[in-house]
Parts: C-alpha cells; structure tokens; sequence
C-alpha cells in the first residue's frame, strides 16, 4: 500500500530532496492530522511514482505565491512508492489519490499507458485525471474524466512523417517502436501520415528496453532487431517511437554503420544529459521532438525556466514543463471558484469549447476536437539540444 | 364529528377531507408507488447487480481469453521460433523466408495486442488485482514477443547461440506470463464467487425485503379495502338505499353525510333534494288539504244552502246523507232520514216500488236519469219532484247515488195555469175568428130581417115569422158579443169608475137577481177604489160572478161582495203569470154554496163549460167575465173548496184619474135619412147588398164595392162628390184603413164609418177605438146605422 504525503505549499519545495522512507512518515503524520474536521483544501493528486519531478518545486512555489496573493489554498498530494514504474503500483497510486479528501484533479501518470492504466480508477470515482505529456490517442476515449494536454500520437505522427518529409528529403523511413502504448500509438501515427504523404514504410518493428547499450550481451537483440530490419533495406531515415535508453542506443549502433542515415526521435526520447550521453557523439545526426524547450524565448517559458532553475538546480525538461502546465491548469480551475471534483471537471471540459483555452508555457491548453497543438524540433549539436525549425 | 387534536388523528383527518378524486388519485398513487417500490428495489438492488456480474464475468472471461489465447499463441510462436533454432537453419535473404517472416508478422501483431490497454468501461467490471495481474501478464506477453522478434531477428542473422539464449529468456518470460495469466485467473474466479456470493445475498436480502414489502401490502390492502368502502362503497350504499326509499315513496330518505367530498356533496345535495321535496310535497299537501276543505266547505255551503234538495244513498237503499233543502221538502229533520231507508220520506204503500227503482237506478238498469214525479210523502202529502241522479264515486269509497231533488209543485201549478192560460187565449182566438164571421151573417140576417119586417103590415101573419127571426138574430148577436168578451175582442167605452159606486148602482137589480134565500152582503171600501173599465163590461161581470154563485147556491146561502183597494207585492206577482205587482182593485164575490174540485176550478172559466143542467147555462157567462177583466188589464182568481163554498177575486189595476161622467145615452127614435153619397166597401156581398139596400132606404146614394181596389175605382170614375166611406175593416188584399186613406187624399173632406165584426184590426187596438175613427161594430140593424152614418155625416 502506498504512503501519502501532504505537500504543504511551504514544504514542497524541499519534497523533492527527502528520501522515501522520510517522506512517506511524514505523508501519515499528516495524513492523520487531515482527520480533522476542518475543511480540507483543494488538492491536486500528482500521480508521478517512478520518479519525483523537480517540477512539483516549482509548481508548489507558485501556489505558494498565490496563497499569498489572496487566492485559496491549494494542496498538492503526490503518493509516494517504488521508483519503478509497474502496473501495480500505477493503479494502487491512481487509488491512493482518488481516496485522498479534497482531491478535486489527479496529474499524470508518466506514460500513456500508466494513464491509460489508472483512467478506470479515476473514472470510478469521478476524479479528473489531467495526463500532462501522454500521446496516445486512446487517452481521449479511454474515460469521460482523461484529459490530455499533450498532442496525440496522431498528431505526432503527422509532424514527425512532415519534419522527414519536408527538412530531410526523406522518401522511405523504419520504425522502430518500444513495445507499449506510446510506442505502437506513435508508430501508427507515423504510418498513417506516411501513408498521406505517399512515403515508403521499408520495415517496422519493436524493441525492448535495453538498460545497458554499452554492454554488447544486454544490447544483443536490440541489436539483432535492427540489424535485421536493416536487411530488408536502408531507409531515409529512422524514426524512434522508443523512450530514450532505445533510442540512443538505436542511433548509436547505426550511426557508425550507416553515416548518411539521419534519425527522428519521438517525444519519448527526452534531450537530456542521459540521452547524450548514451548516444554519444551519434546523437549529433538525431532530431527530436519536444512539446516545450527550454529555448523557447517568450516570456512564461523564459520565467519558468528560470524558476526551475532557481528551484530545482537544473534546466528544465519538456516533461517538467508539461506537468507544470498540467497542475497549474488544475489551480487556474481551483482559482476561479471550482473547489470540487465535479467542478474541475466541468472546468475542464469547456476549455476551448465554452471558456477560451488555458494558456501554459507550453502553449494553448484545450480540450475540444479540434484543438491546435504545439509541437517542436530540436537538434543535438555541440552536446547541446536546440531547437530546430521544422523546415 | 369529535375533533380530535393528536398528531395521530391529522392523517386521518387529511385523508377524510382528501376529495373523491384526491383520494383515488392517492389511491393509485400509492398502489403505483407501491409496485414502483417493488420493482425500484429489485432493479436497483438485484437488477445492476445481476446485470454487473454478467457483465463482469463477461469482461473477466473475454480479458482473460485474449490474454490467454494470446499466451497459447506466443506458446505456438515459441515452438515455431524453437524449431527453427534447432534446424538451425542458414538464413536466406530477407523476404525469401516467408515462414519466418510470417512468424515475425504474427508475432509483431501479438505485440501490438499485448501492449493495447483495454478501455475504462471494459476494466470496470474487472476487479482491480486482477487487472493488475492481466496487465503484467500482458506486459509480459509483450515482452515475449519482443524477445521472440529479437531472437527471430538473430535467426535471421545466423547467430544461433544467441537465439537459444534468447530463446531460454522468451520461455522464462513466457512463464512469467503463465504464472500472472493463473494469478488472474484464480483472482477472477475469486471475484466472480465474492460477486455471485454478494449477488445471492442480495437476492435473499430482495427476498426477504420482498416478503417485507409483500406483508406491507397486505397490511395496506385492508387498509385500502377499508378506505374504498369507506370513501366509496358505504356512502353508495347509502345513496342506493336513500334513493330506493325515495323511489318507494319515503321522502323523509336522507343520506348521511361523513366527508366533504364528492360522495358527500352528492349527498348534501339529495338531503336538499330531497327536504326541498318533502317541502313541496307537504306544501303541495297542505294545499290540497286546503283546497280539499275549501272545496269540502263549498261543497257543504253548496250542499246546505241549495234549494235543490241532495241526497247521497247508497247501493242497499240507505240514506247516507242529505240537505236541509230536502229535508224541507220531505218535511222531515236531517235525523230522521239519514241512515234511514230511502223509503222513509214516502208513503210506506209505495216502498216496494221506490226501492226497486232506486236498486235499478243505481245498477243503471234505469236510463232516465232526470224525470219528474208526483209522490205521496210520508204524512200524505201529494208533490211533483224534479229528480236529478248521477252517480258519486270517489276513490276508497263505495258508490252512492247522487239524487239532486226539486220540489215542482208550485212549477207544476203555474204550469197549469199557464196552459189554462194558452187555452184560454186560444179559445178566446177561436172565438173572436167565429165571431167576425158569424156577425156578418148576423149582419144580413138582421138587416134583411128588419127591411122584410118593415116591408110588412103589422097585423101580417108573417111579421110575427120576421120578428122571430130578429129575436133569433140578435141573441145570436149577444152569443158572438159573449163570444168576443171572452175573447177579449169587444169594443171597450173606457171611463174611470168608482167600484163602490156601480156596485151601489147595482145592488137592488142583483138582489132581485139572487132571490130572497141568498143574503147579499156588500163591503165596500171607505176610500175611492177607481179604475179605468168598460162599465157596462164590469156591470155584465159582476152579474155574472153574482149569477154563478147564486147557482151554487140552490138552497141558499149567503153572497159576499167586497170592494178594496190592495197593493199587490212581487211576492203575489211572483206565483200569477201575468200579473205586475202594483196597486189594485179588488172585487170578491164570495158564497157558501156547493164549492168546486181542482178539476172544475180548473175548467171553470172555459168557454161553454159548465157543472149546470142542459138548458140551464150557456158555459159562457165565468169565461166572459174572465176575457172582460183580462181585457181590463186585470186578473180573476176563483178559490174553492167542495161544501166550502167559492170566491172570485177580481183584480183590477187602480186608476188614478178622476171618475168620468157617463156619455149621453144614444136617441132611439126613427133613423134619420139623408141624401149623401156614400161609398160602401164591404166584401160579404149578402152583407154588402143589405146595407146598400137599407142606407138607400133612407135616401142616401149608395156606390157598392166589394174590394178596396174596387173602391178605389168606383171613387175615381164616380164624378160627383162622395160624402162618406162605409167600410169594413178587414177587406182582403187592401184594408178598410188603406182605403180611407188614399180616398181622403184624393177626396177632400170624405168621412169615414169603419164597420168589423172584429175588433182586433187595424183601428181597433185591444178594443179601443183611436182617436177620431168612427167605428159601427157588426152586426148592426139598418136603423143603427142610419142613425151612426147620420151622426158621421153630420159631426
């Protein structure tokens, strides 16, 4: 069973430094002082397990402020667990957030199919889970309480099968895809958009994690796989439907194989220090795709970031920047008066339908069909990820 | 009604002022809601419950068959890529191994299965550690199938030895994935028994709450019943007994009224009805009751004040009822004769016949049902009844017969008079026609007569023949002047008298006339009893009262004349036909002689009857005094009894004029003569010949004509003057007063002498003579009428 802790706005600051076993004694302390009969605040159940985010910082900061501003307090409650990610511990800590009093919004899971995973229990009890950077398509069906910020793998597809088309000239492409959701949802995104586009699928397949790349024993069948789709021919270009650890490790083995071969990551492959390092020197021929840099000059962004580094000592991710937007929207709604869950709800749902969108760093925030969404190209260059334009 | 004030009472005082309607619609209502409640708590309770379980087992056996067909197909796959790890077979090129690349197809496609989380809805229904074990169970199968691929991928590349180890792991994993598809297997066929065991506790918590509820029902249907036959039925039987209590009649029905809604309002509204029936009822009632008794108290005013006797018998004969009116005309008091026998007010010899009668009359065997009779009433007296019968019927009642009775006798009497009356007129008629006839004989013989006799010498043997024949005449002449006095046709000298006076003038010729055995008493008035008569006339009926009762008086007796002024009343006028109440003069003439029957009394002043031997009357003498006083305006009365003797009651209206002095007696000496022409018209030719003849006798110029329209004609070729018209009143075609007038017109200063045997004609009215006519009745001698033409001429 998970632990819960009450992040007050004061404390969350240093939440993110406490180990486990600290944090969740004091979830229960506090958790047996929320037995009050005082009103319980409004709290946003942040349902992030396998990592905690340097984002929550941030998030609790603002909140923060604004409680000093004059506006109503607001909780933020993040279970605390194992740090792997299983599906166990995604549905005991959707169910962990749903029971938490004065939980009005739940922000996560980390992937589509941990939030595809945890709608069920979100849609019992009628509690809205906000899905920051989840692409998969079937977030928007999987329940009447799923809202997804991020653009569906549709979407994502469609940009990337662009980006080849149109910045790398490319006529055929291989797709190489993590054998989950995100993967196969990307995949076929991709497809379909080659499909429009009159490009030339030369081969697809999945691949498995692959914890080491560096260990020729641990990354064998990563290996064999694409060594073996590769025989079905060369493509123009690859796109990676894998998180990071593949894909660096993809781009790695055929850079040296294939120098001309240019490689297009998808949002799951983070620009981080982890994917240069893993990649290498090979990451140089990668473009990738991000909802939110932190090279994105206007303003919010530029606050943010520079918060998050005031905050957190580090830069950034796109995925901080997504659940920032995420708990944020949930506070906005909170803000104007919706103190229950059946009220964020009803907030939610009429952003960019009756109510204009929610605007986050990270662009617009809507929910409606036809939403426009925010999608960027970066670059690895000189160690470094940039953005890069689309053409 | 008590009001009571507990909580517990305001239900029940809801639900009595609920209206008829409300309380069906609460009726409905509650079976509605009832029934509702039912099936709301079997469906709310069992139905998603039920329908849940399906539903779940549904979801839990499709998600654990796809995971499990997909475990037996990795399972296939895993043999597949095994064999081909031991054939170790060289690798072709790709695409030339279609089996291979077949495999690595099917198992990418159990990749992409494995990884596609099922949709909210569907994991609903699967409980939560289950879905937990599927994922991982599906993750692991996705696992699996990479390894698979990869070692697929390793095949293709030759490298064998990392195939088999690759192999080993998709087999460890695809244990992996056994062990989480039994682990949600056990946990499904866990929850499928807590939710079945939940289900059937369910079921029995819906059944017995059913039995709950059913007992509920029962406990609501008497109550229910008990408010229908309350609201419903109590109050219907009521009205329906109220109703046939009024159909029977029984307007006192009232229903009564225990809610105020529309039963209850339907009852106010009968109790109205019906007390404004009853209202009417008893007033229509005491209206006929008053009506009844104001007709019962006329019918007894009318009863009691008719002057009809009434009589109500019944079927036996029995008086039941009758009216002073009868009992004055029975003569007998109300007591005597109701509830007596109908026989009783007669005279017992006829009662046989009475009450036969009545038996028939009242069995309608009798069709006369309104007559007249003559009974002898029970003290003998002798009445004529007008008897009026119907038949009184009246329901609940027996049959009476209704006999409305009139005593006629005094109309029986009147009647009789009247018709004596008639009779006497008729005769008088009669008489005057026969007289006017038999004057002109008179006439010719009288007038031939005295022309033969004086045409003889007197010692001529035959003259004594022709005197006779005179004598015979002129008694026939005093027979038709009797005649005409009975007949009211003779002509009247009219003078105020004064009775007193002509009886003094009498008195000595009337007891010369009565003989010495009869005693005359006269009584004459002190005052002046005047009228206005025909002296001579009343002279002739006083003799003639006189005469009659010296006759019923052989033996003598005593004669009684009285003489007074009485003023007769309308009581006396009402009994007389023909007599006006008014003042008279009375001359009674009474004797004690033999007395007369009602018959005789009755006969007695008819011409020619008489109770005298042959010879000895003419019958003419009571029926001339009656035509004398009747053509004097007044009235005769004769009152008698056998051996009581008689009295005649002459009324004569009084006259209030002063007594007249008598005309100069007429010369009787030679007839004068003269020598004027005079034109006689008479159509009797005898007659008219004989006149000619005696007034040419005495010198005058006779012209004859034996019509007016002759006369006429005689007058107008006669050049020479014509000093006199002689003519009869009654010619035919034109009459004597016709005449005379158109000759005075054409003859200036031409005198007039009418001549009749009959006075009743156009210048003689009731015998009296108008003003100015010269009138000679018939029949006359020669010699009277040359000295009338005489005094004509020379007046």
């Amino acid at each position: 069973m998970a632990t819960a802790r009450r992040v007050a706005p004061d404390q969350g600051a240093r939440i993110g430094s406490l180990n486990v076993r600290t944090a969740g004694l004091i979830g229960v302390l506090l958790a047996l002082a929320g037995c009050d009969r005082r009103p319980v605040a409004p709290t946003i159940g942040l349902a992030y397990g396998r990592f905690s985010p340097g984002v929550v910082d941030v998030v609790t900061d603002e909140l923060r402020e604004a409680a000093a501003r004059g506006g109503p307090p607001i909780g933020v409650f993040q279970p605390v667990d194992r740090p792997q990610s299983d599906t166990h511990e995604e549905i005991d800590r959707a169910a962990t957030i749903v029971a938490r009093p004065g939980t009005v919004a739940a922000v996560g899971h980390a992937s589509s199919r941990e939030s595809l995973l945890a709608a069920p229990i979100y849609a019992e009890a009628g509690v809205p889970e906000v899905v920051p950077s989840g692409t998969s398509r079937r977030l928007r069906s999987v329940g009447p309480w799923t809202f997804s910020i991020a653009p569906d793998d549709s979407a994502e597809g469609a940009f990337i099968a662009g980006v080849a088309a149109r910045k790398l000239r490319a006529r055929s492409l291989t797709i190489f895809y993590s054998a989950d959701e995100y993967g196969t949802g990307l995949r076929d995104g991709v497809v379909t958009a080659m499909g429009e586009r009159g490009m030339t699928l030369v081969d697809q397949s999945p691949v498995t994690e692959t914890p080491r790349c560096e260990d020729p024993r641990q990354r064998a069948g990563l290996a064999a796989v694409v060594e073996a789709s590769l025989r079905h021919g060369v493509p123009d270009a690859i796109v990676l439907a894998t998180r990071t650890g593949p894909s660096a490790c993809i781009i790695r083995l055929l850079r040296p194989l294939y120098p001309r071969l240019r490689f297009i990551c998808g949002d799951a492959t983070e620009p981080d220090a982890a994917f240069l390092q893993l990649a290498g020197p090979a990451a140089d021929s990668a473009l990738g795709v991000v909802f939110w840099h932190p090279d994105i000059a206007d303003s919010a962004s530029r606050a943010f970031v520079t918060r998050f580094r005031r905050l957190v000592g580090r830069e950034p991710a796109p995925q901080d920047a997504m659940i920032f937007d995420a708990m944020m929207l949930v506070a906005a709604a909170i803000r104007e008066g919706n103190s229950t869950r059946s009220q964020v709800r009803d907030y939610l749902r009429a952003l960019g339908v009756t109510r204009p969108p929610y605007q986050g760093i990270s662009g617009p925030v809507s929910f409606a069909p036809n939403r426009v969404s925010r999608l960027y190209l970066f670059r690895v260059a000189g160690g470094t990820t940039r953005l890069e334009p689309e053409r | 009604m008590t009001s009571r004030s507990s909580g517990g009472t305001a239900p029940i005082a809801w639900v009595r002022g609920l209206s008829l309607r409300g309380t069906l619609l609460l009726l409905v209502l509650v079976a509605a809601l009832y029934v509702a409640a039912g099936a709301v708590i079997i469906a709310t309770r069992i139905g998603p419950r039920a329908r849940a379980l399906g539903e779940h087992s549904r979801q839990v056996l499709a998600a654990y068959e796809e995971i499990r067909a997909r475990d037996v197909a990795l399972e296939s796959a895993i043999v597949g890529v095994r064999a081909r790890v031991a054939r170790r077979a060289t690798a072709r090129a790709p695409g030339a191994d279609r089996a291979l690349d077949s495999l690595a197809r099917f198992i990418r496609g159990e990749v992409d299965s494995a990884v596609v989380v099922r949709a909210a809805s569907d994991l609903a229904a699967i409980p939560q550690a289950m879905r937990i074990s599927l994922s991982r169970a599906a993750s692991n199968q996705a696992d699996v199938s990479v390894t698979l691929l990869e070692t697929l991928a390793m095949v293709q590349l030759g490298r064998w030895d990392e195939a088999g180890t690759w192999l080993a792991r998709a087999d460890s994993l695809e244990q992996v994935a056994h062990v989480q598809l039994s682990a949600a297997q056990r946990l499904g066929l866990v929850d499928i028994v807590v939710r079945e065991q939940a289900l059937g506790s369910t079921a029995r918590a819906i059944a017995t709450a059913t039995g709950w509820w059913a007992l509920v029902g029962l406990l609501l249907l008497p109550a229910a019943a008990l408010l229908v036959h309350r609201r419903f039925y109590r109050p219907l039987a009521a009205l329906d007994g109220a109703f046939a209590r009024l159909a029977s009649g029984d307007l006192a029905a009232t229903v009564p009224v225990s809610h105020a809604d529309e039963m209850g309002r339907l009852a106010q509204h009968f109790n109205r009805m019906t007390a404004i029936v009853r209202s009417r009822t008893e007033e229509q009632q005491r209206q006929s009751e008053q009506a009844i008794a104001a007709s019962d108290l006329q019918l007894r005013t009318v009863w009691d004040a008719s002057a009809d006797g009434m009589r109500l018998t019944d079927a036996g004969g029995t008086v039941v009822r009758v009216n002073e009116a009868l009992c004055r005309i029975i003569g007998l008091p109300r007591a005597e004769l109701e509830g007596k026998p109908l026989t009783a007010a007669y005279d017992p010899g006829r009662s046989d016949t009475i009450l036969q009668k009545h038996i028939q009359r009242f069995r309608g065997e009798l069709f006369r049902q309104q007559y007249e009779q003559e009974v002898m009433l029970w003290n003998g007296r002798r009445i004529w009844l007008e008897v009026a019968t119907s038949m009184f019927e009246s329901p609940g009642h027996e049959p009476l017969l209704l006999s409305v009775i009139r005593d006629v006798t005094e109309r029986k009497r009147l009647e009789e008079q009247l018709r004596q009356s008639q009779k006497m007129d008729a005769v008088g008629r009669l008489a005057g026609g026969i007289a006017h006839d038999f004057n002109n004989i008179l006439g010719a013989i009288v007038a031939y007569a005295e022309l033969a006799r004086g045409a003889l010498a007197q010692d001529d043997p035959v003259a004594d023949d022709v005197a006779q024949i005179e004598v015979a005449a002129r008694r026939a002449g005093d027979l038709t002047r009797q005649l005409l006095a009975f007949a009211r046709r003779q002509m009247l000298e009219l003078r105020v008298v004064d009775l007193n006076a002509l009886v003094d003038d009498l008195d000595k010729m009337l007891r010369r006339l009565i003989g010495e055995t009869i005693t005359l008493v006269t009584r004459r008035s002190d005052l002046p009893c005047t009228v206005k008569v025909d002296p001579g006339q009343f002279e002739q009926v006083l003799v003639n009262l006189v005469v009659n009762a010296r006759d019923a008086m052989p033996h003598g007796g005593r004669l009684t004349i009285e003489i007074r002024n009485v003023d007769l009343d309308e009581a006396y006028a009402d009994g007389r036909p023909g007599v006006t109440p008014g003042p008279y003069v009375l001359l009674a003439v009474s004797d004690t002689g033999t007395g007369m029957t009602e018959e005789v009394q009755r006969q007695i002043f008819e011409p020619f009857f008489t109770t005298k031997e042959r010879g000895k009357g003419t019958g003419l003498g009571l029926a001339t005094c009656y035509g004398i006083v009747r053509q004097a305006g007044g009235h005769l009365w004769v009152y008698s009894e056998p051996g009581r003797g008689s009295t005649f009651k002459v009324y004569i209206p009084r006259s209030t004029e002063a007594v007249t002095a008598p005309a100069p007696a007429e010369h009787h000496g030679p007839a004068p003569t003269g020598s004027e022409t005079i034109l006689l018209v008479e159509d009797e030719a005898m007659l008219r010949e004989a006149v000619a003849r005696s007034l040419r006798e005495h010198g005058y110029r006779v012209l004859s004509a034996a019509s007016g329209e002759e006369a006429l004609d005689v007058a107008r070729l006669h050049a020479e003057p014509i000093d006199l018209l002689v003519t009869d009143v009654v010619l035919p075609v034109m009459g004597g007063r016709q005449v005379a007038d158109l000759l005075r017109a054409s003859h200036a200063g031409l005198k007039v002498l009418f001549v009749s045997g009959y006075t009743e004609d156009a210048v003689v009215n009731h015998g009296i003579l108008e003003a100015g006519i010269q009138f000679l009745p018939k029949p006359f001698t020669p010699a009277a009428l040359a000295r009338r033409v005489r005094r004509v001429l020379a007046g």
